[in-house]
């Protein structure tokens, strides 16, 4: 196998480089656009929190199985968190919700995030390469979606998502939800929150009802309630919905159903979606959309959270955010919005 | 009643609607799915009307005539959250504000029943409200109540018709589809 560094995207053709959580194995997945007769085809899907999933990208390429040599150091960050309108937000989610109009809402805010070192001596806010941001969010361990993906018409992200939205091995599909945060080492506290419970419980039964529209009668499943993901900076809970689609059902439907995924958006998704685009004041963009990577036997897609998007000015906005629940304190919101800008180290 | 009626449910812009679909014992080519202002103009292919699961309250929503219609027609009914507070509506009880109980699981007190034979004694619900049925009385009656007393589950007395406040749709009610099948059996 070979071993690559981050020159691999800067200087090669390669378009996309995505962690093993999207091939499954222990190796990252390089692809470069398909070549005919290259072989080795495979599918990078990409649809932004404000694209409809029917209409999600696709790029077709050439996957190669790769290990990636890191630098020893990773550069210097600055985050600079935007948390305005966050705290009236939490509170009008909660009136919202007691009138009976909405269950439980997730709402996000944006970081920025740009280089310590000055290159231009002024100022302003500093240009950071995808590859330097993607060595920092791989610091600590790779995380399972870890991603950078350059497209041809310039835009570019760095991914260090440990969601899963789905993946689908024949007609076997299985989605899990993630809901519920604590900082790393917490996870008796996590365990025993009945709000996190209650969080996660309510987007279970969200992606039962999306699987139950795209599967056979009675074949979507909860083999797992919940479970937690340790991460070098927090512990996070998922659970396991799994169902068996129907005959004919093709990626394009599956996305047009479960994106954007319930956990980024609440339930019921229509009435939340709507309190969201209300309350916050600048779009998502791929922070919240989702990221697959297809392939002939298995094809699976990442949901974009703890993700950075390249501005034009060559600074990054990094979303983050939470589940909004009665139950929920507004500062107590906001110090785990906090806990996930540790992805950024 | 036929072993597979039609049934005409109610789709209310909830992200629970197929799991309450799922949860009927009828075959999925049996269910014909409308929204509230369609729903009386399609009463009449109903054997069954379900009436889901949804936010806001039934007076918005636009539920409560529809459910005084299936009572004047005797269309056999169940109304589950959302629909369940309709019927109270319908039939006199107050709807009021509760501490909001949203993903949360609950003991439900079955009492004896017409609508839900076999169901005495108590039950793990998934509940999905922040409001609930006061002061219900004739024609309907109170079947099933949390330990704090709260309005869990209502029938008709003198139609086929009852209430679930909880969702038995859920993977948090263990017994929901024998609850719900229950409600068929019922009609028989």
């Amino acid at each position: 196998m070979r071993v690559v560094g981050l020159e691999a995207l800067r200087d090669e053709r390669a378009f996309a480089l995505l962690g093993p959580g999207y091939g499954g194995g222990a190796e990252w997945t390089l692809v470069t656009p398909l070549v005919a007769g290259a072989g080795g085809e495979v599918g990078v899907w990409l649809a932004a929190y404000e694209t409809p999933g029917g209409q999600a990208e696709r790029y077709g390429g050439r996957g190669e199985l790769v290990e990636v040599q890191f630098p020893a150091e990773a550069v210097a960050a600055r985050v600079t968190l935007e948390e305005g309108g966050f705290l009236e937000g939490v509170g009008r989610i909660r009136e919202a919700i007691a009138v009976g109009d909405v269950y439980q809402v997730n709402l996000t805010v944006r970081a920025k995030v740009d280089s310590l070192l000055s290159s231009s001596g002024g100022g302003g806010r500093h240009a950071l390469d995808g590859g330097s941001l993607l060595a920092r969010l791989c610091s600590r361990g790779v995380p399972r979606f870890a991603a950078w993906v350059r497209l041809p018409d310039g835009r570019e992200l760095v991914s260090a998502s440990p969601e899963l939205l789905f993946e689908v091995r024949g007609r076997a599909i299985r989605a899990e939800p993630m809901k519920g945060t604590a900082p790393a080492g917490e996870r008796a506290w996590l365990e025993a929150s009945q709000k996190d419970r209650a969080e996660l419980a309510m987007i279970t039964d969200l992606l039962r009802d999306d699987l139950n529209r795209l599967c056979e009668a009675r074949s979507v499943e909860v083999p797992c309630a919940r479970r937690f993901l340790e991460l070098p900076y927090a512990v996070q809970a998922v659970s396991d919905v799994t169902g068996v689609l129907r005959e004919g059902v093709g990626l394009r439907e599956v996305l047009e159903r479960v994106h954007p995924g319930g956990s980024v958006t609440g339930a019921p998704r229509e009435a939340a979606r709507a309190i969201i685009t209300s309350l916050e004041t600048s779009p998502r963009g791929v922070y919240c959309g989702t990221l697959g990577l297809e392939r002939e036997d298995e094809t699976r897609f990442a949901l974009l959270i703890r993700t950075a998007e390249r501005r034009k000015d060559g600074t990054w906005t990094y979303g983050v955010g939470g589940g909004i629940t009665w139950d929920s304190d507004a500062g107590a919101e906001l110090e785990e919005v906090r806990v996930k800008l540790g992805a950024l180290g | 009643m036929p072993a597979d009626p039609q049934v005409l449910f109610v789709e209310n812009h909830d992200s629970f609607s197929w799991n309450v679909i799922d949860c009927l014992p009828v075959g999925r080519a049996c269910v014909q799915v409308v929204r509230a202002s369609e729903a009386v103009d399609q009463l009449w292919r109903a054997q069954v009307l379900v009436i889901g699961p949804g936010p806001t309250d039934p007076q918005r929503a636009g539920l409560i005539e529809l459910v005084r219609e299936a009572g004047v027609r005797r269309v056999p009914t169940l109304g589950i959250c959302l629909g369940h507070q309709a019927l109270g509506l319908a039939f006199g009880a107050k709807l009021v504000s509760a501490t909001p109980a949203h993903g949360k699981t609950g003991r439900v007190r079955f009492g004896r029943s017409r609508r839900f034979p076999g169901v005495e004694g108590e039950l793990e619900a998934m509940r999905y409200h922040s409001l609930a049925l006061e002061e219900v009385g004739a024609p309907l009656e109170v079947v099933g109540r949390l330990e704090d007393g709260t309005v869990m589950a209502v029938e008709h007395t003198g139609l086929p018709m009852a209430g679930l406040q909880f969702h038995p749709d859920s993977y948090g009610t263990p017994r929901g589809r024998e609850l719900v099948a229950a409600f068929f059996r019922s009609l028989e």
